[in-house]
């Protein structure tokens, strides 16, 4: 069964490709770039399983995920009845943060009468910045576990649960919540001064 | 300062139209034909410069009120559940007016506009029913992680444009009862 995987990410080198390539080295199947490859239409059309992977830009894909969508949306006959998996990944610890995304990938579907069969959150993804899985503060072993499973799921062209990836959500609530927000304002201020820009500069596009 | 961005030709320039009408701070901008590039993700923003964005397009034009307008009115369609292309690349590229230091909102992580005053008001033009629950979580998810008073309100491109003004004043009572 033919598998095409979609890069969803502008960046080539990240974890969103690092995602397609963990999902192509268990199933096979061709990663196609959505940024700068006019054949990503094409591909759909000949692929009998299409698995989208991508970043979470404020709440959802990017707004290129969506001009897919609807130049797709031009060839419901030829995309009726093919299979269709969705991956999102973002940096807030959050899964209903980035969750829109597969909500969206899912609405697709059924508008199109494809199936959709499931989809994968990743929380925290920036911080691998391409590495492998593993190597997720906290979490890392089983996020690499749990999204083998969601692969095996693919290459058995099974619908996947919602509860597998809900099983990474990390209670990053109240306190322990706030601790992380100054931290990571620290850590963001720290990188800026390192790099001699003073991050109490004034917006450059604030007029007065 | 009101900013009505539109990803069409008819409910935003009638709503700025009336809304000028009764003397209000408020500017234009229709979209449609507007280059907005993606955001490349390429951290320009964060480790070449301080928050500016190195894509020389038509979002420079736009930077600015959106930065500084306390109510945002977004008027367009809505596609699978999310916002066209045009509105989501415009909010993709915010990234720049966002505020360096991350918030708490007393239970969870958030990341906040600069302008933490700024209402946005997301009319979404001729929905089908099956996309309404999916754009409204998307709002909703935009409101809990800016902390921003984002809301969604479904419109017909046949509606009274009278009551599309009050729609929007009514939905907006903060930013009209300070003004």
């Amino acid at each position: 069964m033919d598998q095409l995987i979609i890069l969803a990410s502008p960046r080539k080198k990240g974890t969103s490709a690092m995602l397609c390539e963990t999902l192509q080295k268990k199933n096979g199947g061709e990663i196609v770039h959505l940024f700068g490859d006019q054949s990503v239409v094409d591909k759909c059309l000949k692929a009998q399983v299409i698995t989208i992977i991508g970043p979470c830009y404020i709440n959802s894909y990017p707004g290129d995920v969506v001009a897919l969508l609807c130049q797709l949306a031009q060839y419901q006959t030829q995309l009726a009845g093919k299979k269709m998996y969705a991956v999102i990944q973002g940096g807030m610890p959050y899964m209903h943060t980035h969750d829109h995304g597969i909500k969206m990938i899912e609405r697709f579907c059924n508008t199109m009468h494809m199936h959709y069969m499931g989809g994968f959150v990743l929380g925290g993804g920036p911080i691998l910045d391409g590495k492998p899985l593993n190597n997720l503060p906290f979490n890392g072993k089983k996020a690499a576990a749990v999204f083998d499973q969601f692969a095996t799921h693919v290459s058995l062209c099974q619908p996947t649960d919602d509860s597998l990836y809900q099983s990474l959500e990390m209670p990053i609530k109240g306190p322990f919540a706030w601790g992380l927000a100054k931290f990571l304002s620290h850590m963001k201020i720290k990188q800026l001064r390192q790099k001699g820009i003073n991050p109490n500069e004034k917006s450059p596009y604030a007029r007065s | 300062m009101i900013a009505i961005i539109s990803d069409e030709n008819v409910i935003g320039k009638q709503l700025y139209e009336s809304l000028k009408l009764d003397d209000e701070d408020i500017v234009y901008h229709n979209i449609v034909n507007q280059d907005i590039s993606t955001c490349m993700g390429c951290d320009y923003c964060y480790s070449k410069s301080f928050l500016e964005c190195v894509i020389k397009d038509d979002m420079q034009g736009l930077y600015s009120d959106l930065l500084e307008a306390n109510l945002l009115v977004l008027t367009g369609p809505v596609c699978f559940g999310s916002y066209s292309e045009k509105i989501k690349k415009m909010l993709d590229r915010m990234v720049v007016l966002g505020d360096i230091r991350y918030g708490f909102d007393g239970k969870e992580v958030t990341a906040n506009f600069q302008n933490k005053e700024q209402h946005v008001y997301f009319m979404a033009v001729d929905v089908a029913a099956e996309d309404k629950p999916v754009i409204d979580y998307l709002v909703t998810q935009n409101h809990i992680i800016t902390q921003n008073q984002f809301t969604c309100h479904f419109v017909s491109s046949n509606d009274d444009i009278a009551a599309l003004k009050e729609v929007v004043k009514n939905g907006s009572v903060d930013y009209f009862s300070k003004s």
